[in-house]
């Protein structure tokens, strides 16, 4: 019994030194950083890509840089593990094509086309309670979602109209708008400027 | 005194007269370049200078494919070189180690142009649109990424390719790969996520 007992004990303790192998290290950086696909060559195609590299004019050393030089004198297993990250694209070179809000699109956008399990890429603030509490995070960091989503994206939820269900105001909103403005005018400030207001008020002759 | 003064004097023009005929020395250790003229510079690589249409699996090596390279050059002579190395090859027109998989051989030539008739050798050329792709987009992300200072080297002569650069690429990795990959489980929940 007592054996039985020692043994109990000891494994508890044992889990509790060693811990869970999925525990968060505690720094952060877990919670925003996505992954890379999982394998690319599942579903990446040298033959679909052919036409648009011959029409772009970029050689296969654009996604394939074996032309790398390093100045450091390296161990051989650092030198190859180098090596194999050099020769494989990296994300910047994947997203210059599929993902590039600046400059534009030029190859098909949709996340799934190489991220294949989506919850791969999903930054882990985006739980179950992400829908009301997203407006504090995106304030704070805008940028942070534009890495992923374009401005269109808020839009359709925010500015959308055609919809019964409630978006941000109630459907008749326009015509109260002016109470809640005058007892809580921070409160519209948090997503509208100055100039919103005045577009109507000014060069629409209402009165405030 | 004056034989002193000339012993410094010739020692003073001889210094760099001898590092200079070094360096050409080091330059004429050069085998693929020594061997358009010399042709005992075989040797170095090869067991027997094989005869018109003799053949052989090991292309009479002294070593084994790759390690026969391996002397002079490094592993990761450049990215990618370890990757292919021993993979199978299932293309004709390529040669392939005695067990069918691709050595260095496979892809590069080590006889120049001249030493064995009617073979062309080719630099590997980059378009200047991928010059600039390379320069402006790969390469700072790689140096963020890898945490070292890495350059790119433009002048890719006498890499003596069997092809030019993309088509001897596209000779294996032109099919396109069979993997259904649409069998893999949908994310609906995520469709929103578009960027659209």
């Amino acid at each position: 019994m007592n054996r039985t007992i020692a043994i109990i004990t000891f494994s508890m303790l044992m889990l509790g030194l060693i811990g869970c192998p999925t525990q968060k290290t505690g720094d952060g950086s877990e919670d925003m950083k996505t992954k890379a696909p999982g394998d690319v060559r599942v579903n990446y195609s040298h033959d679909v890509h052919k036409n648009v590299m011959d029409k772009e004019e970029f050689d296969c050393f654009v996604c394939h840089p074996m032309n790398m030089e390093i100045e450091e004198e390296l161990s051989l297993e650092e030198m190859i593990k180098i090596s194999n990250k050099s020769f494989f694209p990296g994300k910047e070179t994947c997203h210059f094509c599929h993902f590039n809000p600046q400059a534009g699109n030029i190859a098909p956008s949709q996340c799934d086309t190489c991220h294949i399990n989506m919850a791969d890429i999903q930054p882990k603030n985006h739980n179950f309670n992400w829908m009301s509490k997203h407006a504090v995070f995106s304030k704070a960091d805008e940028e942070s979602c534009e890495s992923c989503h374009a401005p269109v994206f808020c839009q359709d939820c925010h500015k959308r109209r055609d919809l019964p269900t409630l978006t941000v105001h109630d459907r008749n909103f326009r015509f109260i708008h002016g109470i809640e403005a005058r007892a809580n005018p921070r409160e519209c400030g948090n997503c509208h400027q100055v100039t919103f207001c005045n577009t109507c008020h000014t060069e629409g002759g209402y009165d405030y | 005194m004056i034989i002193k003064y000339l012993l410094i004097i010739f020692m003073v023009v001889s210094f760099p007269a001898a590092l200079l005929s070094q360096e050409e020395e080091e330059e004429e250790e050069n085998p693929h370049i020594e061997m358009v003229d010399d042709e005992f510079v075989c040797l170095d690589c090869h067991t027997d200078i094989p005869k018109e249409g003799q053949t052989s699996p090991t292309y009479f090596l002294v070593d084994a494919p790759s390690e026969n390279c391996l002397g002079c050059h490094d592993e990761t002579q450049h990215a990618g070189a370890k990757e292919h190395e021993g993979q199978k090859v299932e293309v004709e027109n390529l040669p392939k180690d005695e067990n069918g998989n691709i050595a260095c051989f496979t892809c590069h030539d080590p006889h120049p142009e001249g030493v064995i008739e009617g073979r062309t050798v080719y630099d590997a050329e980059l378009s200047e649109r991928s010059k600039q792709f390379i320069e402006f987009i790969v390469v700072p992300n790689l140096k963020e990424e890898l945490g070292q200072e890495i350059k790119p080297e433009f002048m890719e002569t006498e890499v003596y390719l069997r092809e030019p650069s993309n088509k001897i690429c596209v000779t294996c990795h032109e099919a396109p790969i069979k993997q259904d990959w649409r069998s893999h489980p949908p994310w609906n929940k995520f469709t929103d996520m578009y960027t659209y």
